[in-house]
């Protein structure tokens, strides 16, 4: 008897745990009709809270609401707005003048000045992990208290965007002094959210920063939930447990768009996934050959497909959204061409290859996809999944034949991608792993880089991408899109093209 | 006893040698740059080469392992490639985490598995025995992440009872959102508990001493519990300590699933991004608490059966029989 008793008691225990209202998890509300904490989920944590190492986009979707940088790019039009520097001049072709706001503190109390830009961007070109945004510095110096002066090694255009990059964040330089690691876990910037606590692998908590130049953030308390299983960040989102959840599933996507009280946003990404050929191989150094390969790839069908839908068909290496992106034109599907270029090339009979792919499912599956497409036109192609260190380090020593990779114009710059991918003097390592060596592209791809001539640059960027499509030691193949899901009382969500999504203008109706 | 008790202790350390040779290279066999890891795919050759140099990873592979065994033995697990935060720390901050949930999940092994392998062994191939062992069969097939799912999807979503994913704070917080997960990595192990009750009870319910007893007139509940349970624990001890075992370092799927902050979870993300030290901390350190979990079950034997309590002592094996 007495068994039975304890037995009903633990029952009504556990009972009375599962039907008790709201978990304490829940955002709390406050006046006004919005409630005081957004909660976000992500599907990995922060790797470091320090700007200058951290780079993956789930570390930088929160550091950059910690961390500002000296200017920012307006999403929409795509301009350089002022953030720590309130203006700028360009004094010649390698000289910048930056005039910092006067009154920034960062959130520690330490005033913001010229000296933390020096040290920040000295820090910053210091970090392996990071330096390629910033490296084409070559020196700065500080004028006075609130003027910095930056000098650049050769002319280099997309200087202002690459120091929008959050990469190039201002830390306060006294207190990293003293301790060096200190930013990895306890960070202090002069961004609108000031860090609160990590949890790791499962949250991080920021609270608004009321001195904030631009004003203080519109809700008070910033909550990024660890949920790395993507099905259950769609689940908490419809639960409510999160206001926002980034990155779903495409299967989740439709039902989260088709949910009465939820809003998919989906906006095109940055990203462009494509072939590499490599031109140091035969028969891949045949510049027949590789557009034979090109022209068998039915780009509309793989998006239609293996993608689900979504993504567009790729036409160049940068994406639409990039500052010198140009179509030119897309990519023709004609196998029968194909053949018959095959033949010009001497290989009538197609010929056996083998297409690198690292171990992610849908990089996977699309390879599949093409290797079928390969065989319509004789070519014998094997796919061969790589684990990712073994992928990037055996692609950088020229061992593939084929890559299939791919590429975000993180800066929003084509410099970014086009020097990297196609300059001579970038082959491995560095992006270029088709190993072109092609005087007209090292011009071209100079004059973007150098020139200080916006409409010049485009002018370049234009005949880069013409000429790159003849070439064809790269075939664009797909843009993705970039999604996440939010309740409807989510008011103010603007994705960001990266997933770098800031969060400070947002706010949740109770 | 407390000469067992060290043997096994020191047992110990072969054990952990081997699992640290085991995991030190498989994990520097397998392909991939830890410099690569830790600087992305933008670093220069430059920086590359001297982070290597930093790791050690130009050094044989030999020599990094004693390295690694010295600096272990000093109690320096080293840094984390991912995050460079102590490994240490890292996992000492997660395994109560984690020991909250497999504690929680053999609880519903237990609760489950004991009654339900009783009563199936009692009533042998009875309707109620041949479905319990076909549940058990499919709790056993059943992988973790699915029912995991399902269960989140019935009582987060369908019926808004429990919280779909996450470590609650509090302790009301934190009961409601152990109980999807607890469920969840109990199942599997309640039905290996049920099989091996009622396997265990059908060997000694037959016995004669059974039957002595029942003459005697003691009640079926006594006879049940005195005789035949306590006769049948010590596989059952067995399964349930192995399986505890297990869910110590076995719930890295139900931790993925319900996002829950546990060594699990830690150790699925450190052989993902292929952080060495990370990986081996915990292991080591999970094997240390499945050795330890182990020599508690062999320990609770001499409890249950008096005849191994008698081995332990030095007096040898009196006539203590179990009395009927």
């Amino acid at each position: 008897m007495k068994k039975h008793l304890v037995f009903f008691l633990i029952l009504i225990v556990i009972g009375s745990f599962a039907f008790a209202g709201g978990s304490s998890e829940r955002s709390s509300s406050s006046e006004g009709g919005y409630k005081d904490t957004i909660i976000f989920a992500q599907g990995a944590d922060v790797t470091s809270f320090d700007p200058h190492v951290g780079k993956e986009t789930p570390a930088v979707a929160v550091t950059n609401h910690i961390y500002d940088t000296l200017v920012d790019v307006n999403q929409e039009t795509g301009e350089i707005i002022p953030q720590i520097a309130q203006s700028w001049e360009q004094i010649d072709d390698t000289t910048y003048r930056f005039h910092i706001r006067e009154g920034l503190k960062f959130h520690n109390g330490e005033d913001l000045t010229a000296e933390d830009v020096k040290f920040s961007l000295d820090r910053a070109i210091a970090s392996p992990s990071i330096s390629y945004i910033v490296d084409f510095i070559d020196t700065v110096t500080v004028d006075d208290d609130y003027t910095v002066t930056v000098t650049t090694d050769a002319p280099y255009a997309p200087a202002l965007r690459n120091l929008a990059v959050p990469f190039a964040a201002i830390v306060p330089m006294d207190y990293v002094s003293a301790n060096p690691d200190i930013l990895k876990t306890a960070p202090v910037g002069s961004g609108p959210y000031k860090f609160v606590s990590w949890s790791q692998n499962d949250s991080v908590k920021l609270e608004a920063y009321d001195e904030y130049y631009a004003g203080e953030p519109k809700t008070k308390n910033l909550v990024m939930k660890v949920i790395p299983e993507a099905a259950q960040r769609t689940i908490a989102l419809e639960t409510g447990e999160v206001d926002i959840a980034y990155d779903l599933l495409r299967s989740d996507a439709r039902r989260v768009s088709e949910a009465r009280d939820l809003t998919l946003y989906e906006i095109p990404s940055l990203s462009c996934y494509y072939i590499t050929f490599n031109m140091n191989k035969a028969p891949f150094d045949n510049k027949l050959v590789r557009q034979a390969l090109s022209m068998a790839i039915d780009r509309q069908l793989l998006v239609d497909t293996v993608n689900g839908g979504s993504g567009e068909v790729a036409n160049a290496l940068v994406a639409p959204a990039v500052f010198g992106y140009y179509n030119p034109g897309d990519y023709e599907y004609n196998p029968e061409k194909a053949k018959q270029l095959l033949k010009e090339a001497g290989y009538p009979n197609g010929f056996s290859c083998t297409l690198w792919v690292n171990n992610n499912q849908e990089r996977v599956e699309m390879c599949q996809a093409i290797q079928e497409m390969f065989r319509e036109i004789g070519i014998d192609c094997r796919v061969e999944v790589l684990e990712f260190g073994a992928f990037i380090s055996r692609t950088t020593a020229g061992e593939h034949d084929m890559g299939y990779f791919g590429w975000v114009t993180s800066t929003k710059d084509a410099d970014y991608t086009y020097y990297s991918l196609e300059h001579s003097s970038q082959q491995g390592a560095a992006g270029n792993r088709s190993f072109t060596n092609d005087a007209k592209v090292d011009e071209l791809v100079e004059i973007g880089r150098t020139s200080s001539d916006q409409d010049a640059r485009l002018e370049a960027y234009k005949e880069l991408a013409i000429y790159l499509k003849d070439l064809s030691n790269n075939a664009p193949i797909i843009y993705t899109t970039l999604n996440a899901g939010a309740s409807n009382k989510v008011e103010g969500f603007e994705p960001d093209p990266i997933g770098y999504h800031k969060l400070e203008n947002v706010q949740v109706r109770n | 006893m407390w000469k067992y008790i060290v043997k096994r202790l020191l047992l110990m350390i072969p054990i952990l040698l081997g699992v640290t040779f085991i995991v030190f290279f498989i994990m520097n066999l397998t392909p991939g740059d830890p410099a690569a890891i830790i600087l992305g795919d933008q670093a220069s050759a430059e920086a590359l080469a001297a982070k290597r140099i930093e790791l050690g990873l130009d050094k044989p592979l030999i020599v990094r392992y004693f390295t690694y065994i010295w600096d272990m033995l000093h109690g320096d697990l080293g840094l984390s490639y991912k995050n460079q935060l102590s490994v240490w720390d890292q996992v000492i901050d997660k395994f109560p985490n984690t020991a909250i949930l497999a504690i929680a999940g053999i609880l519903v092994a237990l609760v489950i598995g004991i009654p339900v392998g009783i009563i199936s062994a009692k009533k042998q191939y009875t309707v109620l025995d041949n479905t319990s062992m076909i549940l058990s069969l499919v709790g056993v097939s059943m992988p973790n992440f699915w029912l995991g799912l399902l269960l989140s999807l019935l009582f987060a979503l369908k019926l808004g009872w429990l919280p779909s994913q996450g470590m609650g704070t509090g302790f009301v917080a934190l009961l409601r959102s152990l109980i999807l997960p607890a469920l969840t990595l109990g199942t599997g192990s309640a039905a290996t508990v049920v099989r091996m009750t009622r396997s265990s009870m059908l060997e000694v319910i037959r016995q004669d001493y059974i039957s002595t007893a029942r003459a005697k007139g003691i009640s079926e509940k006594q006879v049940t519990k005195r005789h035949m349970l306590k006769n049948a624990m010590i596989p059952i001890v067995t399964a349930v300590g192995l399986q505890f075992g297990q869910l110590l370092g076995g719930a890295m799927l139900t931790e993925t699933v319900f996002s829950w902050p546990g060594l699990g979870r830690l150790m699925v993300d450190s052989i993902n991004s292929k952080d060495i030290p990370m990986v081996m901390g915990a292991t080591i350190f999970l094997a240390i608490m499945f050795s330890l979990v182990n020599l508690i079950v062999d320990l609770v034997y001499s409890f249950i059966d008096p005849r191994i309590r008698s081995q332990y002592s030095k007096a040898g094996f009196k006539s203590r029989r179990i009395k009927v």
